[in-house]
């Protein structure tokens, strides 16, 4: 046996791992190759279409992005216009609070006022009431004392005369 | 009134009327009522139910001891057969104002604060006659609230001629002059 170093090329070695090779290669070429190649397609198919259908997502989200941003803006836009009608709408109710307020006590001061006066006057005629009895009740007392039978008399024949005078 | 009191009413003056004696009758009456009135233990004993009628009659008679007009006595027996004494009173009021309607006469009260004497009284009922055409039954209340002058009232009329109208009067103008 020859020595060679560590590393020899063995040519009989050579042809046999080139012809195990050849053998598997075309096994393999002829029972698995089809089928290994149709899995690899269907595969390849797949991954095309989810690349596709990745990119219609993508843009359909590119859409919908710009779509809400919009949305997001008109909202934004529809928030303020409500804020300002709200402070617009506040200020005028707060105005008409004002005037209701302002009138209420307007009509609750004239009312006021009214019963015052009201009451003066009741005050003032008991007043006056209570003075006109006094003077007629101390004019009863007068005339029935001063008038004697005469007097009587002659006031009952005025009365008679005026009798016959009117119907 | 009730009508049973106009209807009785009726039937006596229609009596005293056909008989030609209607003041008798109804003088007669009058002095019945003022009696009945008077005496208030009579009417109680003609309106006893345990006496009956011809008792009853019997005590009438003796009462007026047969001195009232006949046509009038009948007429309260038959009050006394009708159980209808006790509406004596209202019978008489109807009587008196036929009567009155009659003999064209009406009844008049004058309110004065002293008494009439006959000459005014006399003057008054003149006035009167001369004011509604009719006789006038004059009756005179002494009312001192009148203070001075007179009140005539005849039937619903009010003739008022007093101090106390004159007062009110003033009392009316000065309570509606305004207090400044």
């Amino acid at each position: 046996m020859e020595t060679t170093g560590l590393v020899s090329i063995d040519a009989r070695e050579m042809i046999a791992t080139l012809i195990n090779f050849l053998i598997f290669f075309f096994v393999v070429k002829h029972f698995f190759y089809a089928k290994i190649k149709a899995v690899i397609a269907k595969r390849q198919d797949g991954i095309s279409a989810e690349i596709v259908d990745a990119a219609e997502k993508n843009a359909s989200a590119g859409e919908l992005k710009v779509k809400y941003e919009g949305l997001i803006a008109d909202i934004k836009s529809r928030e303020r216009e409500i804020i300002r009608d709200a402070n617009a709408e506040g200020q005028v109710q707060r105005h008409e609070i004002l005037e209701k307020a302002h009138s209420e006590a307007k009509v609750i001061m004239e009312k006021s006022m009214a019963e015052i006066e009201l009451e003066k006057q009741k005050a003032m005629n008991e007043v006056k009431s209570n003075i006109v009895d006094l003077s007629l009740f101390a004019a009863e007392k007068i005339i029935h004392k001063s008038l004697d039978q005469k007097q009587h008399e002659a006031m009952i024949l005025d009365f008679i005369d005026k009798v016959g005078e009117a119907k | 009134m009730s009508l049973v009191g106009k209807r009785y009413a009726l039937a006596l003056f229609d009596a005293a009327v056909d008989s030609n004696n209607v003041d008798g009758i109804f003088d007669d009456f009058s002095t019945v009522i003022d009696l009945f009135k008077s005496e208030k233990g009579l009417m109680d004993l003609m309106l006893t139910p345990s006496i009956n009628a011809s008792e009853k009659k019997e005590i009438l008679d003796r009462v007026f001891r047969k001195s009232y007009n006949q046509y009038l006595r009948n007429f309260l027996n038959i009050l006394l057969d009708k159980n209808r004494f006790e509406s004596m009173a209202e019978i008489h009021d109807a009587f008196r104002q036929l009567v009155f309607l009659y003999k064209n006469t009406v009844e008049a009260t004058v309110l004065t604060v002293v008494p009439l004497d006959e000459a005014l009284r006399v003057a008054l009922e003149e006035k009167l006659k001369q004011r509604f055409n009719k006789k006038v039954i004059l009756k005179n209340n002494i009312d001192e609230s009148v203070l001075g002058g007179a009140v005539v009232y005849v039937g619903d009329q009010v003739i008022d001629g007093s101090v106390r109208k004159q007062l009110n009067q003033m009392k009316t103008q000065m309570n509606s002059s305004r207090l400044q």
